[in-house]
């Protein structure tokens, strides 16, 4: 789960040029980190790729905080 | 109503700024250099008019930077150095009745096309992802000036070829004379120093293939054809009423345009088409053809435009054609397609006011097809009271435009 909030944080890091640092697990990527709908895909896409999984839309829109997100991915990444 | 220019912005690749770009038109000096980057071996013509200088990062975040391509960093740039001339304030929220038209010709071509130059601070990206499309599409760049200016009104982007971003101010002319705005940000922008494009226009042979800076030798009698460039031209035309109400500086008046189609092939260039824009433009000011002191040609350097260009101004003009001082601003800058045109209104703009014209770089042997006065090798001094800017496209798409000079 902590292998998995660090790589997660890295990807929105990187999708959204902020300090992975300053990402914590109550962070919420549209509200704290600004992400629009187009951030929200390229994260996506990203997380899609590393893990070599899809993401289907109804995910996406549970998507706010880090913490939602490493809870809701846990389920399909081992 | 009456329509007038109050503010200019410029990205090319002589200047960044409007007098850093004038000075270098008036001084001559070649805005052509060897392309940075890969693929020079595969291109005959390994030169480019390319965009230096220029810091993105002073006037856009990361966060906007990555949704922009490079043709709309710097129409949007341009467009701020504009409004900005124009005696506005970037930050004010404007409640006048505003609109942008811009011209482009392939919008944002370097997104899709692997960049041979980043796209500063964008975080280039070979992979696809959600800001893909956004920024490809040819009505980016007149969405970010929109978005940054916050510019409410009508939005359009004008893609016409070499002639969009003269189309796009003749437009925004009509839309301010027939009063429907009081104010339009126009202009073209274009990006296409990269691999694939420049190939494609390596292959339709009209690329010098000389390989120096003084490559582009407008209607001399060895031209060779002319080099791809980039860069923004940007201007806020406005009504008069609005522009004395709101005590803008003038720089000059656009009092005339004229916008037809050959209707007659792709790539070729036709006299009639060519001298009844000409034409248009002039009966659209109500002026006689003798009145016109100064032409700033399309002047593309290729064998076929310079001679078709001279006989269609010899068509309008007749006799006096000989009388009017000609030059090619592509001879100095290249050709950066759909901004070449609002690029070169510019320097007519300032030619009116400053009552001078730069020349027609690297003319040297005159053509028995191109007989007229080109200005050759330095600036001249000219009183010029009404000038044309002339403009042709690919699809035969012409547009002219008439500029008098703004006297107080």
């Amino acid at each position: 789960m902590e292998k998995l909030k660090k790589t997660i944080i890295k990807i929105i890091g990187k999708e959204l040029d902020v300090s992975p640092r300053s990402i914590k697990d109550h962070t919420s990527i549209q509200e704290d980190l600004g992400a629009d709908s187009l951030d929200v895909i390229n994260i996506v896409m990203s997380i899609e790729n590393k893990f070599n999984i899809e993401i289907d839309e109804d995910t996406l829109t549970e998507f706010n905080t880090v913490g939602d997100i490493v809870k809701r991915l846990s389920t399909v990444i081992r | 109503m009456r329509v007038v220019i109050t503010g200019m912005g410029i990205i090319s690749p002589v200047g960044n700024d409007l007098e850093t770009y004038w000075q270098s038109l008036i001084s001559g000096q070649s805005g052509l250099e060897y392309i940075d980057g890969c693929c020079t071996n595969q291109l005959k013509c390994k030169f480019a008019g390319q965009v230096r200088n220029l810091d993105t990062n002073t006037f856009f975040n990361t966060r906007e930077l990555r949704r922009m391509d490079r043709f709309s960093q710097f129409a949007t740039i341009a467009a701020k150095h504009a409004w900005h001339d124009s005696g506005r304030d970037l930050n004010e929220h404007p409640d006048e009745n505003i609109g942008v038209i811009f011209g482009t010709g392939i919008g944002g071509i370097s997104t899709w096309d692997n960049p041979l130059k980043t796209n500063s601070g964008s975080k280039d990206d070979t992979r696809m992802n959600a800001f893909t499309i956004p920024r490809i599409m040819n009505n980016a760049a007149a969405a970010q000036i929109a978005m940054q200016l916050n510019i409410t009104g009508m939005n359009l982007t004008v893609n016409t070829a070499c002639s969009s971003g003269a189309n796009a101010i003749g437009m925004a002319f009509q839309e301010i004379k027939a009063e429907n705005f009081e104010s339009i940000i126009c202009g073209g922008t274009e990006a296409p120093v990269t691999p694939k494009i420049l190939k494609a226009w390596d292959i339709l042979g009209v690329l010098s293939r000389e390989n120096t800076s003084r490559a582009v030798k407008s209607f001399d009698k060895n031209r060779t054809g002319f080099v791809l460039a980039e860069g923004a031209a940007a201007l806020v035309v406005e009504s008069l009423d609005a522009a004395i109400r709101h005590h803008r500086q003038i720089y000059a008046e656009i009092i005339g345009f004229g916008s037809n189609c050959d209707a007659h092939h792709l790539t070729s260039p036709s006299k009639e088409g060519q001298a009844k824009a000409i034409q248009l433009a002039l009966n659209d000011a109500n002026i006689a053809a003798e009145k016109i002191d100064y032409i700033n040609a399309h002047g593309t350097a290729t064998r076929i435009n310079d001679r078709v260009e001279t006989d269609a101004i010899k068509a309008v003009f007749g006799k006096t054609a000989h009388d009017i001082a000609i030059s090619s601003t592509k001879s100095i800058i290249g050709h950066a397609m759909g901004a070449s045109s609002a690029l070169e209104v510019v320097a007519t703009v300032l030619s009116a006011k400053n009552d001078l014209i730069h020349p027609t770089l690297n003319y040297q042997d005159p053509d028995p097809d191109c007989d007229l006065d080109y200005v050759p090798g330095k600036a001249r001094n000219k009183i010029i009271n009404h000038a044309i800017s002339n403009s042709f496209g690919f699809g035969g798409s012409n547009a002219v435009l008439v500029v008098k000079k703004w006297k107080n």
